[in-house]
């Protein structure tokens, strides 16, 4: 049985996936138009879709993969905070494969790593890779778990991954961040993976739970922050109460500082945390989102912390950061109370030009809006926008801005699962009291959202421990979707079914001379009549995960003249001639060139 | 009383510690009142059944209590005389503990037999605010604050509430009501604050959050709203002073964050915190919070019956022991710490701070040997390796010191302290030309710490290795040195710089400036040792030792920061 046959093909899907490729045009003749210069009126989006928005696929697609957190009855605080996913083309087949982040069972006497200790749930606890056979099954969406002939072995207590091209070979690498020692996989290329985290000096012994792949001093290398959570190890586990044993929170433990990996260009990093200033200032770190905030051109690094003020790392341009969060107002919430900070992401909500903040947040804490005011100052209008309120009784943890309707408005999605045992469900004698449904919110495009995650089909009805998100084209139909990892629980492929009734450019920003994704650029898709939809390209933000690298732009009903990319360290070029409702690739130094 | 309260957003935290109540000055537990149309019509007329939730989880003896209360109930259920204050009190039982649903069909019904008393709804209220149902919050508490208009607590709840739920108008009024009947309604000008930032309405911001901050100088918290206020209108420097201010304000209790917010009393609420003072965890619970709030005699009487409930836990002892050593009660603290690291010897915070005890008692041995088993037992603590390699420091083992701070520096590579014992360690070990090029590193790392140039300094100035020496970069840095910092040790070190460049004169004068100062603080040892060099200097001879023997930075204090516990200053 295929997907098509199930009815998961829709608009141009089949046309799309079946060549598959970027930089061809799009599937629908009159779709491609660029020069069509009719009357556009800026998008409103005043009607949402109708039907089931995302469908559960997860079986059907061969994505079969349990998390499980070790959970002994002993409460260990890491075994509630993993774990993530990464949504990234490993073989260069111009679809996105799915890496997922593994756990293992824990104990004062359990060594990482130990195979022995696998509970025979779904062979070795390890990290699972699976590709993604789009291009192989004639356009129809399945995985093969290939992690053995990767070479992919990570057995440590897995938390989070970060996906770039750190070596400029053109083949995507893996961090992976753990509690306890880190790795960095290198993609050799052939399907293969090897593990050069003692040659590239990128591990890092503490809990790491997010990290970002990005070029902080614009020399053409991807360079590495890594978010550290706190000094907690299974030895110095302490039992916590809520009238009942729970798990801790991150107050009963000291933060560790994060750390920021210079890449020297010859496959070793330079470890630069403290010359740079990232290490003077630290609290316990859950979300990593790396963008110009307050556009001088430089990439700056947004750390969200666990109940401590979150770190706004401005780039100086020289190798060094200035932490300014709390005067710029994203440190605290708008009544000076530090939250705790989970996933995190980006991205211009409001079409402004600049990109504003999202963070998900604790049960009883509102999920946070900053929004931003062009030059890096933030005011928090979480009640204003409506992101605020709904979010009161969840506990968020993956999500990003996403435009899930492609009518050129970032919506949002958040993943949900409390971290402290929810009475009701403690009274239903529920085995893992932490399970809450997830959300999504569209955005009206007044600078406020709705709920529609009880209109938005049956994928969102389940209620899991959810953890990481990553949010990328998994089909290559021309829509955003969606993979949830669910803590002690599965990974959930959902397919989005509406996007791609609204019209979109994909986008993937190669380097000159590399065929690199480049992390950072700023791209605007440039419309008749209204303003530029600027999106960045980027892997990092959600929650210990790795997002989809290309760039997709719902483009509704808008005309489009052109597309333009700023690169990092500057340097902007326009193209004139991207097709609409396809992928295609803009390569640095073949757009015109735009002189400001 | 203390006035010290959670707010709303520690909503968590009520459920954790209980229901603490907002407490402030004022109103007392609000009377009866006849039942109006509008609250009577909410109120159900059908007993809502409540079972025994599951409390299997629970300390036994909060077992039997909720047994006891839940038996008596279905007793006066059979006997026919069943009461609504049998029910709220059994519905504040069960809130107490976090048991929602059970607590919420008991106050219901509570609720529906004594329809005209404000208490059952509001507790209502209260529960479906904590446990994040707020339009529910929000209908209950409008219906219950019919019957006691004047109960401030539950209208500022009812105000915060509206806010979130941006109901702007409906709260600016409620807070509007409450404030005419206390102006000291410290959430109220915060919420009425809030509301103005939103609306980017920064003078009307600015004037209410002065308002509170007023009231309430040392509520913290209050001040970084204000501070984006004042940005809002484009005063800078007034932003940053508050911004300043909360940072010098902020405590750590070293156990957990400290709560600065301050409330309306709330008679209601107090009842039902003293409703969950049954078993360990209750009782830990409560003496952590009070501990939060500054309460220490409150805390102290806490621990003290948990310690005396079971001896044989470490934890609690610690908790003890922090307490009084808080309070200044340090042979009572250091007592506690022995117990804790003999009931469990791995209990690493235990061992640190007995440590840093010991040290202060002269027993440099017993400490040393305190902070290795800290270290072995938390080997990510930055205190831990602090006081470890600081006692091997002033034990003369400064080898040994120096992978200490380098394990610390692996972990931590900006942790000033860390940096700045390892280059005084090098320099006791005599490896004056890496403790040249670490503190190189340093002033990269740590730009704006005076230490590490001064240090610096003194080295380029005094070492007796040639190749380290050199006195015009000396000179350049003891310029930029001086500029920010003029003490006596920095003109001993620009004595150091002169003599190194053959500037005997102004060597000497410096030297004399030197022992100027030490005299004016009383310091006579060290003027009689300054002294000695002056001699040098006349004779034309310059220094070749960075630090005496006997300097204090070869002999650095146990650290112990700010805050008894917060470990995350270094």
């Amino acid at each position: 049985m295929t997907l098509g046959s199930m009815g998961f093909s829709r608009g141009c899907f089949g046309q799309v996936v079946a060549v598959a490729v970027v930089g061809l045009v799009g599937c629908a003749a009159g779709d491609q138009d660029v020069s069509d210069m009719g009357r556009v009126e800026e998008h409103r989006s005043e009607t949402a879709p109708v039907g089931d928005l995302f469908v559960d696929v997860t079986a059907v697609v061969g994505l079969n993969f349990e998390h499980v957190n070790g959970m002994s009855g002993e409460f260990y605080f890491n075994e509630m905070v993993g774990a993530g996913v990464a949504l990234f083309d490993y073989d260069n087949d111009n679809d996105l494969d799915v890496y997922v982040v593994q756990g293992h069972i824990l104990g004062p006497d359990v060594v990482a790593g130990d195979a022995s200790l696998d509970p025979g749930l779904q062979g070795p606890l390890t990290d699972r890779l699976f590709r993604n056979d789009l291009d192989r099954d004639g356009g129809v969406l399945g995985f093969t778990d290939v992690t053995e002939a990767s070479g992919l072995d990570a057995r440590g207590y897995g938390m989070g991954v970060a996906a770039g091209d750190y070596d400029n070979d053109g083949w995507v690498d893996l961090y992976l961040l753990n509690f306890g020692s880190n790795q960095l996989w290198k993609n050799n290329g052939d399907g293969t993976f090897g593990d050069v985290t003692a040659a590239s000096g990128t591990d890092d012994p503490r809990w790491s739970v997010s990290a970002s792949f990005v070029d902080f001093d614009a020399d053409g290398w991807l360079d590495l922050y890594v978010g550290n959570y706190v000094n907690y190890s299974i030895a110095n586990n302490v039992e916590c109460f809520n009238n009942i044993r729970t798990y801790c929170g991150p107050d009963g433990f000291v933060p560790v500082p994060d750390r920021l990996f210079r890449n020297r260009g010859d496959g070793s990093f330079e470890d630069v945390t403290a010359s740079s200033q990232i290490g003077t200032e630290y609290g316990p770190a859950l979300g990593v989102a790396t963008a110009d905030l307050d556009g001088n051109g430089w990439v700056d690094i947004y750390v969200a912390n666990d109940l401590s003020e979150n770190r706004s790392w401005m780039n100086q341009g020289d190798g060094t950061f200035v932490n300014t969060a709390l005067f710029n107002g994203s440190a605290l919430n708008e009544t000076g109370d530090a939250e705790a900070g989970m996933g995190v992401d980006a991205g211009d909500f409001d079409g402004d030009g600049d990109d504003d903040l999202f963070i998900s947040h604790l049960v009883t804490q509102t999920n946070t809006v900053y929004v931003n005011d062009g030059d890096g100052l933030f005011q928090d209008q979480s009640v204003r926008t409506g992101l605020g309120p709904p979010s009161l009784p969840f506990t968020g943890f993956g999500t990003a801005w996403f435009d899930f309707d492609n009518d050129g408005w970032l919506d949002v999605m958040v993943v949900n699962g409390a971290v402290d045992l929810l009475p009701r469900l403690v009274q239903a004698r529920d085995p893992y009291p932490l399970h809450q449904t997830n959300q999504l919110f569209r955005n009206l495009g007044n600078a406020r959202f709705e709920d529609v995650s009880m209109a938005a089909g049956a994928s969102f009805e389940p209620s899991e421990v959810s953890r990481g998100a990553a949010f990328g084209d998994i089909d290559n139909d021309g829509d955003i979707d969606v993979v949830v990892t669910n803590n002690n629980g599965p990974a959930r492929l959902l397919l989005n079914e509406v996007g791609n009734r609204n019209r979109w450019v994909g986008l993937r920003l190669v380097g000159a001379t590399v065929d690199r994704d480049m992390l950072g650029t700023r791209v605007a898709v440039v419309r008749s009549g209204a303003p530029p939809l600027w999106r960045r390209v980027r892997s990092d933000g959600s929650y210990a995960s790795a997002n989809d690298s290309r760039v997709l732009v719902g483009v509704g009903e808008s005309v489009i003249t052109a597309v333009r990319a700023v690169w990092p360290g500057g340097g902007e070029e326009e193209w004139t001639d991207v097709a609409v409702n396809s992928w295609s690739t803009l390569r640095q130094g073949t757009g015109r060139e735009v002189v400001r | 009383m203390n006035c010290h309260l959670l707010g709303r957003v520690g909503a968590l935290l009520l459920w954790f510690f209980g229901f603490w109540s907002a407490s402030c000055g004022g109103n007392s537990t609000p009377a009866s009142a006849p039942v109006t149309d509008e609250a009577a019509a909410v109120i159900p007329t059908v007993q809502t059944p409540v079972p025994l939730p599951e409390i299997g989880g629970f300390d036994a003896e909060v077992q039997r209590e909720l047994r006891e209360g839940h038996n008596a109930i279905q007793v006066a259920i059979k006997a026919g005389n069943v009461t609504g204050e049998q029910y709220g009190r059994l519905g504040m039982q069960f809130a107490a503990y976090g048991l929602i649903d059970a607590a919420e069909a008991a106050y219901l019904n509570a609720r529906r037999l004594e329809p005209e008393l404000f208490r059952w709804g509001y507790y209502l209220g209260v529960l479906y605010d904590e446990s994040s149902r707020p339009e529910e919050a929000i209908d209950m508490l409008e219906s219950a604050l019919a019957l006691s208009p004047g109960y401030v607590a539950g209208i500022a709840r009812l105000g915060d509430l509206l806010v979130d739920q941006d109901r702007a108008t409906e709260a600016r009024r409620r807070y509007a009501d409450a404030l005419a009947l206390d102006q000291t309604c410290h959430p109220c000008l915060v919420g009425l604050g809030q509301i103005a930032l939103q609306e980017r309405d920064f003078v009307r911001a600015v004037d209410y959050l002065e308002q509170a901050v007023t009231l309430a100088p040392w509520a913290n918290t209050t001040r970084y709203p204000l501070a984006m206020a004042y940005r809002g209108q484009g005063d800078e420097d007034a932003a940053q002073a508050q911004l300043q201010a909360r940072t010098d304000g902020i405590l750590n209790t070293g156990m957990g964050r400290q709560i600065d917010r301050p409330g309306v009393y709330d008679a209601l609420l107090e009842e039902l915190v003293a409703v969950s003072t049954t078993g360990n965890v209750a009782l830990e619970a409560r003496g952590v919070l009070a501990a939060r709030e500054g309460r220490w005699a409150d805390a102290i009487d806490d621990f003290n019956q948990l310690v005396a409930a079971d001896p044989e836990n470490a934890v609690s002892r610690n908790l003890l022991a922090m307490a009084l050593l808080t309070t200044g009660d340090r042979d009572g603290a250091k007592l506690q710490y022995e117990a804790a690291v003999r009931v469990d010897p791995t209990h690493a915070r235990a061992n640190l701070q007995l440590g840093i005890l010991l040290v202060e008692e002269g027993l440099e041995t017993e400490a040393t040997m305190r902070f290795r088993q800290a270290v072995k037992f938390d080997p990510g603590s930055n205190l831990a390796y602090l006081n470890l390699a600081g006692a091997l420091l002033r034990s003369g083992e400064a080898a040994e010191a120096v992978g200490v701070y380098g394990e610390l520096l692996q972990l931590d590579p900006s942790n000033a302290p860390a940096r700045l014992g390892r280059a005084f360690a090098l320099i006791r070990d005599g490896r004056h030309g890496e403790a040249k090029a670490r503190l190189q590193e340093d002033m990269q790392a740590r730009p704006n710490e005076l230490a590490f140039p001064h240090t610096l300094v003194r080295l380029l100035a005094t070492s007796p290795e040639a190749g380290v020496r050199d006195g015009r970069l000396a000179l350049e840095l003891v310029q930029q040195v001086s500029a920010e910092l003029q003490n006596g040790e920095v003109a001993e070190t620009t004595a150091m710089v002169m003599a190194e460049l053959g500037a005997f004169d102004r060597a000497v004068r410096f030297q004399e400036l030197a022992i100027d100062l030490a005299e004016q603080a009383g310091r006579s040892d060290l003027s009689a040792q300054l002294r000695g060099m002056l001699a040098f200097y006349r004779q034309g001879q310059p220094s070749r030792r960075p630090f005496r023997d006997n300097d204090p930075v070869f002999f650095p204090a146990p650290f112990r920061p700010p805050g008894v516990f917060d470990e995350s200053v270094p």
